[in-house]
């Protein structure tokens, strides 16, 4: 279906358009958000948040971005914001167990359900470096990874430039390399 | 430049390991599920047919009624007061206390 076509049936809150849009995104929402929150469960529910949204806030949409863009959009910030939640937890956990005799729960490492047997071990010393990076060196190497998203269309969801997006890859390559050697001298 | 070190090897192959990452699929019964939750959260979006919500505005109108019941008994008690008053005041001036007794 044409996107016009498809955005006006949104709009008028016909049935099959919002099936046919949500069966067109749902794979490739739902892989944006398991590599962004690196929880399968969670990226589960996040990926119905976001077709929420999008039903309800598509009367909204000014078509300024291709439909792409925006829930591209929607799906990277609300898995950022369940990322901060996740940190607020983990630090008012950590304060109650300077304060209590309870130990602090660790969180396992994540494993990709997409990562190739031979390589699952390296990827979740990755992922966990990943996890490590600033917001924006993450969201722009997830997407770059996750999604295969090309520069323009990772600068458009992140409403950048194209260079500050080969600026991001840049640096989060060097701090995950940095990450790195530190775990493998330990190691090694 | 010398050879690359067990480390910066180990770091090079870490730094590939998502290459070839399999797209995942989703919950073929995603959309069921968003489905769902739409009409759940219409639901919820009534909320004049929740019992708390009918019986918060019942006791709003009946603190309505009865304290302008209570305002209209006062005005009047007040109005009749002051007609018997001024009804009094005329007679004694006018010295018709007879019809005044009859009437009243």
């Amino acid at each position: 279906m044409e996107e016009k076509i498809l955005i006006n049936g949104l709009k008028k809150r016909d049935k099959n358009s919002f099936e046919e849009f949500v069966n067109l995104y749902k794979d490739r929402i739902y892989n944006i958000t398991i590599g962004l929150i690196q929880n399968a469960e969670d990226a589960e529910d996040l990926t119905q948040e976001v077709f929420l949204e999008v039903f309800n806030s598509i009367k909204d949409f000014k078509e300024n971005s291709s439909l792409n863009t925006w829930i591209y959009r929607i799906a990277v910030n609300k898995s950022l914001a369940l990322i901060r939640k996740r940190s607020r937890k983990k630090r008012y956990g950590f304060m109650m167990s300077i304060f209590s005799d309870k130990e602090e729960l660790a969180i396992p490492d994540f494993e990709h359900p997409g990562v190739k047997l031979e390589n699952k071990e390296r990827a979740a010393v990755l992922f966990k470096a990943i996890s490590k990076l600033p917001e924006t060196q993450r969201t722009a190497f997830t997407l770059s990874k996750a999604e295969d998203l090309s520069y323009k269309e990772i600068s458009e969801t992140m409403k950048i430039s194209i260079p500050s997006v080969e600026s991001l890859l840049f640096r989060a390559k060097i701090n995950l390399k940095k990450y790195l050697e530190n775990y493998y001298k330990d190691k090694i | 430049m010398g050879k690359p070190t067990k480390i910066e090897e180990e770091i090079e192959r870490t730094m590939q390991s998502l290459n070839g990452l399999k797209k995942l699929e989703a919950n073929p019964f995603l959309f069921q599920k968003v489905q769902a939750r739409i009409e759940e959260e219409a639901n919820e979006k009534l909320p004049i047919l929740k019992p708390n919500f009918l019986a918060a505005i019942v006791i709003i109108i009946l603190l309505n009624v009865l304290t302008l019941a209570y305002f209209y008994k006062d005005v009047s008690s007040i109005k009749n007061s002051v007609n018997n008053e001024t009804i009094q005041s005329i007679s004694k001036e006018y010295n018709i206390n007879t019809v005044y007794n009859l009437i009243y």
